[in-house]
């Protein structure tokens, strides 16, 4: 079907490109009330993010089991950073909590006693402990020096070896008597008959009469069995000096401890759990006074003689130490104490909820209650503890720990090895600390989101949802909040004072950043880093201050440093190797534009979107799709669009076409729906016959009812177009059609909206096809009349005869709809 | 007594007598500290004593192990211990003099304790003695000792447990003619780096010119209960006397001191 000749042209005044001002809404620096951040009150905290705060406020308020936080949002939006400010902001103004620590447990090592003191305290009974070990090591050894021990532990020692010596003189002269000598062999004692104080040889021996032999051996016999007797007592005569030894030290020491460790006593005589320790302490000096008097094991043999250990580091006094688990630390900027608020980096399960540490001793490994070490959940006990949750969930068995403990409301050290059972060693199994804390996680929606659906404990430990806004109203307020914002990044990092020009193209970017011009991005972090940047720039410029030109610098260089990919691909296009027109006229040709990302940066690039038509069953067949490189959303468009032509035109008659739509030398797919109404256009231009000019690109998606809908990354597709046009020369014809609804969100680069002041370059915003359509072809898309038909020589009416024409030789070929289209799926099958 | 304090004869070997007796190792390290301060030579003396090996020829021959369990004495059990202990000493006194720096060597014979020993020694020895076969009390070690004087300048008399590695050296001075005992204390003092105490009943301006460590102490009375209960105090390392003094004039006076003291005793031959 030919191109009708005699359909009436478009009214071309109908349709007017937006003004320039529209493409642009730039913050009028005039209107900010001061000449540079310098003159303004840095802001302290954040804006814009009320809904946070408001669930912050509830989460950290409410003090019921389960009422952890999750912080959603974009990771560019400072959540840790809002998150520990509020908490910080917070936690000064409640009590320090109480101090934990581990001591020795007497009765048995391998499991240490948590001690808990009101905050502040576990310092002093460190302190005290070194001390008191410090003075009775001093103390206790001038102790036994005195006259009156050493007088005593001889006369111990004398009774042990007089009594043995006593014992053998008594056996020796009984047997001295009896003609008998006791002797000493490598194998033991032995007995020997004498005669004149000489041993009687054996050979003598055994010739003298049987009777005599056995009279000896008899009284041998009788002696020897007294001996067994000494040799039996001895080793219990030698425990009794040990005892005698043992408690005429503990007689010595037990008032020089006793005084010393009333001194600490009177320090917590109002802790209960301490005095229980104090006793326990004092009980094992009194019983383990020795080890005042021992050299440490090793020290004697040393060539070079080292320096005496302080006492708190020698090992023999290890048992009376205290380990500080958490002491209550002054709040940052506050004189006062408050609540804790740990941000942990590096959530392993080791830093979370502590861990035993050993050391090498005599090639083995050691422990004891001193190397404990604590975790963060520790160190937040009684405040806060803000912690990753991407980071939490990749390191082996830190969720199941983290859970554990909010579940139980202690925090019990476990390694991972035990866990696995990789090492079976003697360890410790400390006493578990009771835990009161608000764990906040940080992580992004998807990760909430993700979560809530497949762990069944989150929703019951974490049911406070933080959720960060990305955007806010780009209002007179939230602008000078934005300004003050700025001021607190320029006194943060000691950046210049930033101008109000560059301030006012600051909060543009954050227009830009947030994809709307009526809005500004909450990314708060990208923004301070293009505040840096801009400082940068204007150090290089031996500036004093942040101008608007070295905020522009900053944004041009940081494009320029990641479009290379975008450079290489225009250039493809500028040297005719992908095939995009921006003159002319063709018939089922359309520009349709698209956007890429690479990492944070994103650009829009235009590519030809071509249709074919011929007779067949109905059916569009997006070639995308049919090669796997069309993503869902794709396929949802066209499937819209072939549904439009369908309820638009030949409403009588079967459905009879079939066409195709490709996009052009698009070999790594394509997913969204923005495509829609260009893929539609071409449609069209194919059907009617009737040409589509090339200068223009196009965007926005299309429903049923040929409404033309809001698409995202408006600008960069614009932007792609216009240095694609740009490249080849601005014709003044050139242009974008976009969705209306996607006006808002307009913030093109400066250069477009000069482009569109000279009239060189124009957007078009469309709410329907039709219009289109009409921008196009240049020629009117046509209403459908009282009669039913469209206009004639109207797009439309040029659409519906096609379309008619392939029902009418449908019917000719005496194709059943039925038929063709059980056939094509079995083709498809 | 003059005032300038005379050379003691020098001392050119420290003999130690061994045998299957169990006694400390502390010994061999007395020993050859006692030779490295006088510049002399440790010989150590291993005695296979011959009424050892008659034992086992008794019928029925049993030993007593400590604790009391009784085992068959046979020969070659006698033989095997009696040269494991040998070597034990030897690499024992081995080690202990090439840590003290002085040339050593190492015997062993078979015979009567006693006599080999006396037969070894040389009037410029120093005897130690730890026991024989038959001395299995301190009363007999020391007996044994004073014995064996016969040959030797002096002997050293180890007790069954050494309290004190580190003391002073005390040494008791009954009178000008007892002088030596004060002058080998002396230098045994200043060699070991302890200080030296000396105990008299006549306090001598000779005594206070031993050297800027002695100190000199007047005792009040020779009854053993006040020395033994002076000696507890002292916690000496090593104490010195003359052999038949007036202090350690018998055997059960000296082992009772010895006792108190918790020292090795070196006893000098009296009249040389």
């Amino acid at each position: 079907m030919a191109n009708d000749a005699k359909s009436p042209p478009t009214d071309q005044e109908s349709m007017k490109p937006l003004p320039p001002a529209s493409l642009r809404r730039e913050t009028d620096e005039r209107l900010l009330g001061f000449k540079t951040t310098a003159e303004i009150e840095p802001l302290s905290g954040f804006f814009g993010q009320d809904r946070a705060v408001n669930a912050m406020e509830f989460g950290t308020s409410i003090r019921q089991p389960g009422y952890n936080l999750f912080a959603l949002g974009p990771a560019t939006a400072s959540r840790r950073l809002v998150v520990s400010d509020f908490l910080r902001g917070k936690a000064c103004q409640e009590p320090a909590p109480d101090d934990w620590v581990y001591v020795n447990n007497f009765d048995e090592p391998r499991r240490p006693r948590a001690i808990r003191l009101p905050s502040g305290r576990a310092a002093q009974l460190r302190d005290d402990m070194n001390e008191l070990v410090g003075d009775l090591a001093a103390s206790v050894p001038s102790l036994f020096e005195s006259e009156e021990y050493k007088t005593r532990r001889r006369a111990a020692d004398e009774v042990f070896e007089t009594a043995q010596e006593k014992a053998f003189e008594e056996l020796q002269e009984k047997a001295n008597a009896q003609n008998i000598a006791i002797m000493r062999t490598p194998m033991g004692f032995a007995f020997a008959p004498t005669k004149n104080g000489q041993i009687v040889k054996p050979e003598v021996f055994n010739e003298l009469p049987e009777a005599e032999r056995k009279e000896v051996q008899e009284k041998i016999g009788k002696l020897q069995d007294e001996l067994k007797e000494v040799l039996e007592i001895m080793p219990l005569i030698e425990r009794d000096r040990r005892k005698r030894v043992r408690e005429l030290n503990a007689e010595m020491a037990k008032s020089v401890i006793e005084i010393s460790i009333r001194e600490v006593t009177e320090h917590f005589k109002d802790i209960p759990a301490v005095l229980d320790f104090l006793k326990a302490v004092a009980r094992d000096l009194v019983d383990n006074v020795d080890i005042f008097l021992k050299q440490e094991q090793g020290r004697e043999e040393s060539m070079v003689a080292p320096a005496p250990l302080p006492p708190r580091n020698d090992p023999r006094f290890r048992r009376y130490l205290v380990n500080v688990m958490v002491s209550s630390a002054p709040c940052a900027g506050e004189p006062g104490r408050g609540a804790p608020v740990i941000l942990e980096e590096n959530p392993t399960l080791a830093n979370l909820v502590g861990r035993i540490e050993h050391v090498a001793q005599m090639g083995a490994l050691i422990t004891d209650f001193t190397l404990i070490q604590p975790g963060a959940l520790h160190k937040a006990n009684g405040g806060y503890l803000v912690v990753d949750a991407r980071a939490v969930l990749l390191q082996p068995f830190t969720w199941e720990a983290l859970k554990r403990a909010l579940k139980t409301g202690v925090v019990k050290i476990e390694s991972a090895a035990e866990q696995m059972s990789l090492v079976s060693t003697v360890s410790l199994e400390p006493d578990p600390i009771p835990l009161s804390v608000k764990v906040v996680l940080v992580g992004e929606r998807q990760l909430y989101y993700t979560l809530a659906e497949f762990e069944p404990d989150f929703p019951k430990l974490f049911k406070v949802q933080v959720d960060f806004e990305d955007e806010a109203e780009r209002s007179p307020e939230n602008l000078n909040l934005f300004a003050r914002f700025t001021a607190a990044v320029v006194r943060d990092w000691g950046l210049r004072p930033a101008d109000a020009g560059a301030v006012a193209r600051l909060s543009d970017e954050a227009s830009r950043l947030a994809d709307d011009n009526e809005r500004i991005s909450l990314h708060t972090s990208a923004l301070a880093d293009l505040v840096r940047e801009a400082d940068h720039w204007a150090g290089v410029a031996k500036s004093d201050i942040i101008l608007r030109e070295h905020v522009e610098r900053a944004v041009t260089e940081r494009i320029y440093r990641a479009d290379r990919i975008r450079e290489k691909s225009h250039e493809m296009i500028a040297r005719g190797i992908v095939l995009v027109d921006v003159d002319g006229e063709k018939v089922g040709q359309i520009n349709g534009l698209s956007v890429l990302g690479i990492g944070d940066f994103r650009f829009g690039k235009p590519s030809r979107i071509t249709a074919r038509v011929r007779l067949g069953a109905g059916k569009v067949i997006d070639i995308e799709r049919e090669v796997e490189l069309g993503g869902p959303i794709h396929s949802k468009g066209v499937l819209i669009l072939a549904s439009f032509l369908a309820a638009r035109y030949a409403l009588d008659e079967p459905p009879s076409l079939s066409a195709s739509l490709v996009f052009e030398q698009s070999y790594g797919g394509v997913e969204g729906d923005s495509a829609s109404c260009a893929e539609l256009f071409s449609l069209i231009s194919a059907l009617s016959d009737v040409p589509i000019r090339q200068s223009f690109a196009v965007t926005g998606s299309v429903n049923q009812m040929g409404e033309v809908q809001a698409i995202g990354g408006v600008n960069e597709k614009i932007e792609g177009f216009f240095d694609i046009c740009r490249a080849s020369g601005l014709t003044g014809r050139q242009g974008a059609i976009i969705p209306a609804s996607n006006v808002k969100h307009l913030m093109l680069r400066p250069d477009i909206v000069a482009a569109a002041e000279a009239g060189l370059f124009h957007v078009y915003a469309i709410d329907h096809v039709d219009q289109g359509i009409e921008l196009l072809t240049g020629r009117k898309a046509g209403m459908r009349g009282a009669d039913g038909h469209f206009e004639a020589g109207t797009i439309n009416a040029l659409v519906e005869e096609r379309l008619l024409h392939y029902a009418r030789l449908r019917r000719r070929y005496g194709l059943t709809a039925s038929a063709e289209t059980i056939a094509e799926s079995r083709r498809d099958e | 007594m003059t005032n300038s304090p005379r050379q003691a004869a020098a001392i050119r070997r420290v003999l130690v007598g061994l045998s299957s007796a169990d006694m400390p190792t502390a010994m061999l390290d007395l020993a050859t500290q006692l030779a490295h301060a006088f510049h002399a030579e440790v010989a150590g003396l291993f005695v296979e004593e011959d009424m050892l090996f008659h034992l086992s020829g008794y019928p029925a021959a049993q030993v007593l192990r400590r604790g009391g369990r009784p085992e068959v004495l046979e020969r070659g059990r006698i033989d095997a211990e009696l040269a494991a202990q040998a070597r034990a000493w030897r690499r024992a006194l081995s080690a202990c003099a090439e840590r003290s720096h002085v040339s050593w060597s190492f015997e062993s014979r078979r015979g009567d304790a006693l006599t080999i020993l006396r037969g070894s020694a040389r009037a410029d020895d120093v005897l130690l003695i730890g026991g024989t076969a038959s001395t299995i009390t301190l009363r007999a070690r020391i007996a044994l000792a004073v014995e064996a004087l016969g040959a030797a300048r002096a002997a050293l008399v180890m007790p069954e447990r050494i309290r004190r590695q580190r003391g002073q050296v005390v040494a008791f001075s009954d009178g000008e003619a007892d002088d030596r005992a004060v002058d080998l204390a002396a230098r045994i003092a200043r060699a070991m780096g302890e200080s030296l105490l000396i105990l008299t009943r006549e306090h001598s301006h000779d005594s206070e010119a031993r050297g800027e460590r002695a100190r000199i102490l007047e005792l009040a009375s020779e009854d053993p209960e006040s020395i033994a209960m002076l000696l507890r105090r002292l916690e000496p390392r090593l104490v010195v006397a003359q052999s038949g003094g007036p202090v350690f004039a018998d055997v059960g006076t000296a082992a009772a001191l010895m006792h108190a003291a918790g020292a090795p005793l070196l006893l000098l031959r009296s009249g040389v």
